[in-house]
């Protein structure tokens, strides 16, 4: 019988532990896992304009993506830092955000430079009407890590 | 007279260049910023997003595309639960907004913040409702500023709360815009 409480009590803790782990868990601000895919942004962009937008967000979201490119835009605010990739198509934007805690790694980067992230990817958004004042196709990126500059 | 005639052309020809100019003139940003905010007596939620699409247009429209996935909350768990069983962003993956400035009546940019009143309709969880909006507009060096703060009721975009979690998330969500948008001529 009192082995019975001990191992009830041991489970007891263990569920409270795994319970409390996941409900305590911080999201990561910056993604630190290894990437389950690899593009070019032109490789990444064209499968996107190829595929149906709701299979390509339903693949795409939420994973955690190597991408690489050359550095069209740099925005150095210390608060929000972010950069957008050249891409071969001007309608097209591919924007990259990451936690100010990265700030200073911006920051030392150039435009024109080559460059190689590690991004969770927030999926592909078509504009509703071409007529609109958001005309573009945008591909958005948040929680970037620097891997290389090129 | 035929001088009279040569100027007046002049004028209009001018006129039609300034008034073409003045429409292609845009203000965008891809990387303005939302936050919102739940309280209720038990718990508080804050979640930001910096991955917003804005533009706004010389003549005072103004346009929002918010990346659901963007959102990024302290809370892992909470970040899950916003877009998988709230927000469905697998379904729904962007929020949009298209409004006007309604106030003041004739806008028009200035180095000083102007406060300001849009009407348009928001788009969220695939249910469109129209808000009145109060914010600011101020044109800097960098840019022009757009900053609002607004309520909406989760009940008016059909997002429902589990009833195991209506002492946790509010019927009523803060939502604060801050974004910088740039002038570039718009696509023809």
């Amino acid at each position: 019988m009192k082995k019975v409480i001990i191992i009830v009590l041991i489970l007891a803790v263990l569920a409270f532990a795994v319970v409390s782990f996941f409900l305590n868990k911080k999201t990561d601000l910056v993604v630190e896992d290894p990437a389950e895919y690899t593009f070019t942004v032109n490789e990444f962009v064209e499968e996107g304009l190829t595929s149906n937008d709701s299979l390509f967000n339903a693949k795409y979201v939420g994973k955690v993506i190597e991408i690489k490119g050359e550095i069209k835009v740099l925005n150095k605010d210390v608060q929000n830092p972010s950069l957008q990739f050249n891409t071969n198509d001007e309608s097209i934007v591919v924007n990259t955000a990451f936690d100010k805690s990265v700030y200073d790694k911006v920051k030392a980067l150039s435009q024109g430079e080559g460059v190689s992230l590690t991004c969770i990817c927030n999926g592909l958004s078509l504009p509703e009407d071409p007529d609109d004042l958001l005309s573009e196709t945008i591909f958005t990126f948040n929680r970037c890590n620097i891997n290389e500059i090129q | 007279m035929r001088k009279y005639f040569k100027y007046s052309v002049l004028l209009i020809m001018a006129s039609i260049f300034f008034i073409g100019l003045a429409k292609a003139q845009v203000y965008k940003t891809n990387n303005g910023e939302i936050t919102f905010v739940s309280k209720t007596d038990f718990k508080e939620f804050k979640a930001v997003n910096n991955n917003v699409s804005a533009a706004a247009s010389f003549f005072g429209n103004v346009q929002f595309r918010v990346p659901i996935n963007s959102f990024i909350f302290k809370s892992a768990l909470m970040q899950e639960h916003f877009q998988e069983n709230y927000m469905e962003s697998s379904t729904y993956p962007n929020a949009s907004f298209k409004g006007s400035i309604i106030e003041p009546e004739k806008f028009k940019l200035s180095s000083k913040s102007q406060k300001v009143k849009v009407k348009g309709k928001l788009n969220i969880h695939g249910v469109d409702h129209e808000e009145l909006v109060n914010g600011t507009i101020q044109e800097t060096k960098d840019g022009v500023v757009l900053k609002a703060d607004f309520s909406i009721e989760l009940d008016d975009y059909n997002i429902s709360i589990p009833k195991n979690n209506i002492n946790d998330i509010a019927e009523t969500i803060e939502i604060n815009v801050d974004c910088l948008l740039i002038s570039k001529p718009k696509k023809k």
